[in-house]
């Protein structure tokens, strides 16, 4: 679906035009059907590469290829692709309506009126469709962006921090939007910070940093089981001793979390039985994507 | 396309009604319009009235020309800087669509007013029982035409530069200013004593030719129809300069179209 390959993109910044290399051997491939997240600290180059794939940047060299085309803005491929910027940049002088019926306008014409009215109804855009979109809220503007990506049934979707100023709910409804659109055969590429969000609903992450793809893999295999620790939960008295091979955190609401070699299972559960503590849960550990991210910013293996 | 294009002539419209800026400029312009008009309505001798519906003509084209560009240029600028340009290219509309609605919008809107201004000249000159003269219909298309210019060059140069710089540029570099320097220019090659001041004149005054030969013109014709302005008599021999005119503002309007085109797809919308 995207193939981008050794893609290069400079900046020249300040008086001296000193050369900031935005993007640097970028290279990532989607698939059909996947939610592809890219994550990165600030500057990584996130932003930089989704304007690639929509053309709004043009490569200095390396090639970007969008559903086997090259990205040009306006042409025809765009009638594919739906696109949620990261800051709403909407025509604020319209209302919510006009705004959806332009875009929609803009994409396709045969869409009916009332295919737009059912996204507006399911947002809960409705009693705010004669608003102006400088009185609405972000959270507001940005179901909107929802709303255009969805009533055109499009087959990718680039969403850039696509929750940013939701509401919890929305956040949910969203994310179940999302994966029913994925069900469907829509591909998504999402631009995110918040791991725990592209944890729930990506398949597939590229995490990047200066302008480099530093790991691209299945977001399965990135949160690897680790077969050599046990994550243990367990209620019981605060002043308890726990062995020394535990390495457990203060408790938490009356439970303590603690991890332990996996060779000591058979010694702790010894010990649980004898302490009298409540075991509430005790698996192998798995890399939760959090870890992963950081394991690679700093240089080592997901 | 054809729908991208009413969608984007619709939306543009939209921003001439609601954008506050807008109307500001529009009561203001009909503020110095009333203020220099009205009064002499009622303090008018007979035989002025003519006049007084000529001047009415030329304040009114004037002022619906400054309009015309400002509205123009607060779209792009609004555009760009609002940053909203990004939302209509990532759609499967190229920004020519979007561009050609503009320039479609802002003539309408100048029609519009240029016709208004025609009405209310043939009503004057009914009411007045002057008898008409139909060279008011004349300066109705020549005016159109003139905005047609005046917006494509500024809307390339508001894609290119500030806004600001723009309209500075516009201001300067036009055809009288060079008509201007090349008057003082023949005078000094003819006064000056040294040949290497008579040299550097003369270079200079080429130069200054060459710009005032590509420098587009606002009316082409303007000693051509030197006798309608102030008589507003037309005859039939007339109508080929405003058809010249016509021909003329089609290429210039074309030209800096597909340079402004360019220009929106080079400039960065991110």
């Amino acid at each position: 679906m995207i193939v981008a390959s050794d893609v290069r993109v400079n900046f020249k910044q300040g008086v001296r035009r000193r050369v900031i290399r935005a993007l640097d051997g970028f290279s990532i491939t989607v698939n059909c059907g996947d939610v592809y997240g890219l994550l990165g600290p600030n500057g990584a180059g996130k932003s930089t590469a989704m304007y690639c794939f929509l053309g709004l940047i043009r490569p200095a060299s390396g090639e970007i290829r969008v559903d086997g085309e090259i990205p040009v803005p306006g042409e025809p491929l765009f009638r594919r692709l739906a696109y949620l910027p990261e800051e709403p940049h909407y025509h604020q002088y319209l209302t919510v309506q006009e705004a959806l019926r332009y875009y929609t306008r803009l994409h396709d014409a045969t869409i009916p009126a009332s295919r737009q009215d059912e996204v507006i109804e399911r947002l809960g855009l409705a009693e705010y469709r004669d608003l102006r979109l400088d009185k609405c809220s972000k959270g507001m503007k940005q179901k909107l962006g929802i709303a255009a990506c969805l009533v055109t049934d499009p087959k990718l979707v680039f969403l850039d921090e696509p929750t940013r100023g939701l509401d919890p709910v929305v956040v949910k409804e969203f994310r179940d939007i999302i994966l029913e659109m994925n069900r469907q055969g829509t591909t998504f590429v999402i631009n995110s910070h918040v791991l725990s969000e592209v944890e729930m609903v990506c398949n597939r992450v590229a995490i990047m940093d200066h302008g480099r793809v530093m790991v691209q893999d299945d977001l399965s295999r990135l949160m690897k089981i680790d077969r050599d620790t046990y994550v243990v939960e367990y209620g019981g008295p605060e002043s308890l001793a726990v062995p020394a091979y535990v390495t457990a955190a203060p408790a938490l609401n009356g439970v303590v979390r603690g991890t332990f070699p996996a060779t000591h299972l058979a010694d702790f559960m010894q010990f649980a039985g004898g302490s009298g503590i409540t075991v509430l849960s005790c698996s192998l550990k798995r890399l939760n994507l959090e870890e992963a991210f950081f394991n690679v910013l700093k240089g080592g293996a997901p | 396309m054809k729908e991208a294009f009413l969608a984007n002539l619709s939306v543009h419209l939209t921003f001439f009604r609601r954008n506050r800026l807008v109307v500001l400029v529009g009561l203001f312009l009909v503020f110095i319009w009333g203020t220099t008009l009205i009064p002499s309505l009622f303090f008018i001798s007979s035989r002025d009235k003519f006049q007084l519906i000529k001047m009415l003509m030329e304040q009114s084209h004037w002022f619906v020309m400054v309009f015309v560009a400002a509205l123009a240029i607060m779209t792009l600028s609004y555009n760009f800087n609002q940053r909203c340009f990004k939302m209509v290219i990532t759609k499967p509309c190229p920004p020519e669509v979007w561009l050609l609605a503009l320039y479609a919008a802002v003539m309408l809107v100048a029609a519009v007013l240029y016709a208004l201004v025609t009405a209310a000249a043939l009503i004057l000159f009914g009411v007045w029982h002057i008898p008409l003269q139909w060279g008011v219909l004349y300066l109705f298309g020549e005016s159109l035409l003139q905005v047609a210019v005046i917006v494509s060059i500024l809307s390339f140069l508001v894609t290119v530069m500030h806004p600001f710089m723009a309209v500075i540029l516009m201001g300067l570099a036009n055809e009288s200013t060079f008509y201007g320097l090349l008057v003082m220019l023949s005078a000094a090659v003819s006064h000056a004593s040294e040949p290497w001041a008579r040299f550097w004149c003369k270079a200079a005054n080429v130069v200054t030719y060459g710009f005032y030969l590509a420098v587009p013109s606002y009316s082409l014709f303007e000693k051509k129809v030197e006798k309608l302005h102030s008589s507003l008599r037309m005859g039939w021999g007339d109508l080929q300069w405003l058809g010249l005119s016509l021909l003329y503002t089609l290429l210039v309007a074309s030209l800096f179209f597909a340079l402004t085109a360019l220009a929106l797809r080079r400039r960065r919308h991110t």
